[in-house]
């Protein structure tokens, strides 16, 4: 297990570039000292983007983080989450299955790992990234560290990707920091009925860029249009039988009863339409309900 | 001066025989009872007194010793007071030697000498009949479940005074009790239930059906309100009447519970629904003095109904696992281990999420939902063949009457029992994985979509097979010989990941 620690202070090789700016201008507090574990320092050298999130994903977001995670990866940018469950999680992983550098920031101590579920995760991120902190080792998970943390997110990135967000969670505080501090907010759109893609809509109402497509992110470090970068979807399925099932699930999760009423064809074909769709990846069961992927 | 009658007490929900042997000898008056006895046991000394005096019966002023053999079982209850009384009667001289030969005796006595019943009757008297007895007294209240084990003279004994001229052969036994009629014993409700109340879920509907013909237990999952519950407590309207010896092992079990009410041979299956602070003793079966049987045993042969599962405690939902595998319960204590039959469906009911509200407005983290589900453990959930999700839907028609869907669950009943008979098995969720090719034959497209199913969701063997089980239930619903693709389908389609 790798544990190579590092400490950044105030200066020209503090990660946080503008921090006295920062503080001077918006009174942003930025931490005087940044901890950190993890093999590769140069993650810093790298334009950085963060990609944040609801910890109440749906499926299809969870897809999204990842694929724009990979995106970036592949871009040569270092992606910065918090290591939470959700889009965060899904985030860091696109990066490191894309082999890229990733930065997790942490509310606790360096050395606790939350939520334990992602013990994995810390070791990935140690291995192809940094774990950075301003806390003392041993600090423990409190609801109020996290929003508090928020602030390094944001500061820390050149711009923000917002995938889906509730009204009320704590990515609403990350993404108003970066807009606070200068940064471009970049949000993906979403479904009015999808609760946990309210926070992001509320957002381009206050006039946040919409991601259509991943090489959207792009633009907030000056290189728009030197990468094609669409969505990595597999190819539409061709059978008919298959294209009406996903029309009839109609970008939302649905139960098989649903879709057995929504589709115009008799029960007997929908087994085979759905078992393709699944073995395609099209389509995934999760909650006991069948998602569009 | 030594006379003996046989007697039996309950032990589990079979009957132990036991051998009750009075000798009266000379010396200091006094009465003892060796071989085990439980504090009533103790106790009975007074009541038989009472009773022997009362009935103007004499009671020997000499020494009394009653042995209760076997020495080594501890015997529970009062059901052995008449069968003391009797032999002691004997043993004093006032019944002819070897009058009681052949004779079981069961009753409990009152101080005025009258008989009061016992609980357990079929388990005693059907112990006492294996064993070779001709004749069986038993207690007015218990003589009709008595007259359901065939083989025996059933004598209604009302009092000792009468009972004692009987024997003499100086009065005449009171009529014998006809056998009783196979009777429903559902309680009658203001309204009675049926599953045309329930508005759309056609989905969940199939679920019961399915559950209800091949015992699939059955998990539904859906936000407060949307019927699950509702659902199932329509579950006995469509279940299977019991047959004949099925009946017969459901009465024996709930009158050694004390919970059978009614003379009747009851030919419904049992439907228990415990609430869910009920302890692990209470599902599984246990106690300190006397061993009961637990809710899954008084469940045999019919339906156990747990609402709200993650609420039941952990360690009580845990301890369901090996009677859901092996359809019996071992319940061991220090005293030994008693075994109780516990073949029942289960069906169970949850909240997607601690605040069980819908989806738009539920507050719950992932989480919280994420600990709220892991209270159901992967082996448990894995016992749930049929796992659905129940989400409110706009169809507001009537769905089939509980008549309808009942006439199709009894005639899927019937095939599978014409096709596993001679085996161990009553029902397709029985059926051992090594016997699936040979009762569950897969035509051409199904074994195709099978397949398929286990790629696709990365099935392991026992998905697989729990699936064909499920399918052929389906087929057995339609009244089909062959199981087709849709049917692999469907059984794959109720068996979702719902966390």
């Amino acid at each position: 297990m790798s544990r190579r620690s590092h400490y950044w202070e105030r200066g020209a090789d503090f990660p946080i570039r503008d921090a006295d700016a920062l503080d001077a201008m918006f009174d942003a507090k930025m931490p005087e000292l940044l901890f950190g574990e993890g093999d590769r320092v140069d993650a810093f050298a790298s334009p950085r983007i963060a990609i944040v999130g609801t910890r109440a994903a749906t499926p299809m977001g969870i897809a999204d983080a990842a694929e724009v995670g990979a995106f970036c990866a592949r871009a040569g940018i270092t992606v910065v989450s918090g290591l939470a469950i959700g889009i965060d999680g899904a985030a860091h992983q696109g990066a490191l299955d894309a082999g890229g550098l990733t930065v997790g920031v942490v509310a606790t101590g360096l050395d606790v790992t939350y939520p334990r579920r992602h013990a994995r995760l810390y070791e990935q991120v140690r291995e192809q990234g940094l774990i950075v902190g301003e806390n003392d080792y041993g600090t423990q998970p409190l609801p109020w560290r996290f929003p508090i943390r928020n602030r390094i997110i944001a500061a820390l990135a050149d711009a923000v990707v917002v995938i889906e967000a509730t009204l009320t969670g704590g990515t609403r505080i990350t993404a108003n920091d970066a807009v606070r501090f200068n940064r471009d907010v970049y949000v993906m759109p979403g479904s009015r009925r999808n609760p946990a893609a309210a926070g992001c809509n509320a957002l381009l109402l206050d006039g946040a860029q919409p991601l259509l497509e991943p090489s959207d992110v792009l633009f907030a470090i000056g290189r728009g249009g030197t990468l094609a970068g669409g969505w990595t979807s597999p190819p539409p399925p061709l059978h008919p039988d298959q294209q009406a099932v996903l029309k009839a699930l109609a970008g939302d999760g649905a139960t098989i009863d649903e879709i057995e009423r929504r589709v115009p064809f008799p029960p007997r074909r929908l087994g085979a339409a759905l078992r393709a769709l699944e073995l395609g990846g099209h389509v995934e069961r999760k909650r006991g309900l069948w998602w569009p992927r | 001066m030594l006379a003996s009658v046989r007697s039996a007490v309950l032990d589990g929900v079979d009957g132990g025989i036991v051998t009750v042997e009075v000798h009266v000898s000379r010396g200091l008056p006094g009465y003892t009872v060796v071989g085990l006895p439980d504090a009533a046991g103790r106790e009975s000394r007074e009541r038989v007194r009472a009773a022997l005096l009362s009935s103007g019966l004499e009671y020997p002023q000499q020494r009394v010793t009653v042995n209760l053999a076997p020495a080594s079982v501890r015997k529970t209850g009062a059901g052995l007071e008449l069968a003391v009384a009797l032999a002691l009667t004997c043993a004093a001289g006032g019944l002819p030697a070897g009058v009681l030969e052949g004779v079981g005796v069961l009753g409990e006595l009152g101080l005025d000498g009258g008989v009061r019943p016992v609980v357990g009757t079929l388990a005693l008297v059907d112990a006492l009949v294996r064993t070779g007895v001709e004749h069986v007294i038993v207690p007015t209240a218990n003589a009709s479940e008595a007259a359901l084990v065939p083989g025996a003279v059933i004598r209604v004994a009302r009092s000792l005074g009468e009972l004692h001229l009987c024997l003499k052969g100086e009065a005449t036994w009171p009529d014998p009790p006809n056998p009783p009629r196979m009777e429903s014993a559902l309680p009658e409700t203001d309204e009675p239930l049926d599953l045309a109340d329930v508005r759309g879920l056609r989905g969940a509907r199939r679920a019961l059906a399915v559950a209800a013909a091949g015992s699939h237990h059955l998990l539904m999952v859906g936000p407060p309100g949307v019927g699950k519950t509702m659902l199932a407590r329509r579950l006995p309207t469509i279940l299977a009447p019991l047959d004949r010896a099925e009946a017969l092992e459901v009465t024996k079990i709930h009158s050694a519970a004390g919970t059978h009410r009614g003379p009747a041979l009851r030919t419904d299956p049992p439907f228990r629904q415990p609430h869910h602070s009920a302890s692990m003793v209470s599902l599984v079966g246990g106690g300190s003095s006397r061993v009961r049987p637990g809710e899954v045993s008084l469940a045999h042969r019919g339906a156990l109904f747990l609402d709200e599962l993650p609420e039941f405690p952990v360690h009580a939902l845990e301890s369901l696992r090996q009677p859901l595998e092996e359809r019996v319960v071992r319940v061991s204590r220090a005293s030994g281990t008693i075994e109780f039959p516990a073949d029942f469906l289960l069906v169970a009911c949850a909240n997607p999420c601690p605040c069980g509200r819908k989806s738009e407005v539920c507050k719950c983290g992932d989480v919280q939902r994420m600990r709220y589900s892991r209270r159901l453990s992967a082996p448990l959930l894995d016992r749930f063949d049929l796992r659905i999700k129940v989400e409110p839907d706009d169809e507001t028609g009537p769905g089939e009457t509980s008549a309808v869907v009942a006439e199709r669950v009894a005639a899927a009943v019937a095939r599978q029992k014409a096709r596993l008979r001679g085996t161990n098995w009553r029902r397709n969720a029985h059926i051992p994985a090594g016997a699936l090719e040979r009762y569950t034959v897969l035509l051409d497209d199904a074994r195709q979509a099978w397949i398929e199913t286990c790629f696709s969701r990365q099935l392991t063997g026992r998905g697989a097979a729990r699936i064909r089980r499920v399918a052929r239930t389906i087929a057995d619903l339609d009244d089909r010989g062959e199981i087709g693709a849709l049917d692999i389908d469907r059984a794959a389609w109720m068996r979702e990941d719902l966390w």
